[in-house]
């Protein structure tokens, strides 16, 4: 038998107070699968980054239109992934968290951004997308057993 | 939209100017905390400390002001303490590494009462 994926999309457009809005989607997403709530407040941060970065590519001029969030499910792996910038950001380890003397608060918040996500979710990837750039990709893994509520 | 699901005060103890944060930092609401923290700066506080107790979320934009906020008072050989008992704002101090930047206690009365020289 073929396991069967669900998937899910919020689409809004580009003002920050519709971060808080990308939280709750996925935070309600993940619980809907039983997520450990630790792992929720995780969540929470690493889209709310995502979101950030997609918004501020999109002030920037980067990118155009809503920003994207989507969501899927497939056995007990939940998979988000946000459209991103038009700039892919440096790998992992390209430069210290920890901000350098010198640095603007822009380039500080950018670097921690995607490294805070690294962090969360080591299983972060950035795939290419057809605008020139890249979305954030992250995933977690769900409880066994466990039917939507 | 949203109503600001941020609200700031300052207060005085121990000779530290407190701002006291209750709600969500983050892109929306982060320029309204720098704004405050600014001004404090601007008006010659020199020993600030914010507790983010009743803060329900943070993420890098808040990090962000805190870090700009660190940077300004040390321009000015001031001193800037974090109140940051628990929670998902501890967790992201702790995984960005920053909670080896700033200096975190427990409590208000902590913080004022530390040697910060």
């Amino acid at each position: 038998m073929t396991e069967r994926s669900e998937s899910f999309l919020i689409e809004f457009p580009p003002e920050a107070h519709y971060v808080s809005t990308a939280r709750i989607f996925a935070a309600g997403v993940a619980r809907t699968y039983g997520a450990d709530e630790d792992l929720v407040e995780d969540l929470k941060i690493a889209v709310s980054e995502a979101c950030t970065n997609a918004i501020r590519a999109r002030e920037g001029g980067t990118v155009n239109g809503p920003v994207r969030l989507s969501a899927r499910r497939k056995a007990q792996l939940l998979s988000f992934e946000a459209e991103d910038a038009g700039i892919l950001p440096p790998g992992p380890g390209a430069e210290p968290v920890i901000p350098s003397t010198g640095s603007t608060s822009e380039d500080i918040i950018r670097r921690l951004s995607l490294e805070t996500i690294r962090a969360l979710f080591p299983n972060t990837e950035i795939v290419p997308n057809d605008q020139g750039g890249g979305n954030i990709r992250f995933s977690l893994s769900l409880p066994a057993a466990r039917s939507p509520a | 939209m949203r109503p600001i699901d941020l609200s700031l005060g300052s207060r005085t103890e121990g000779g530290w100017t407190v701002v006291d944060v209750k709600g969500e930092v983050d892109l929306f609401t982060a320029p309204k905390l720098r704004e405050h923290i600014v001004g404090l700066v601007e008006d010659d506080e020199r020993r600030i400390i914010v507790n983010l107790e009743d803060v329900e979320f943070m993420d890098s934009t808040g990090l962000g002001v805190l870090v700009g906020a660190l940077k300004r008072l040390k321009e000015k050989d001031g001193h800037l303490a974090l109140v940051c008992p628990q929670g998902s704002v501890l967790r992201v101090l702790t995984v960005t590494g920053l909670n080896k930047v700033f200096a975190i206690y427990a409590s208000v009365e902590e913080a004022t009462t530390a040697d910060v020289g």
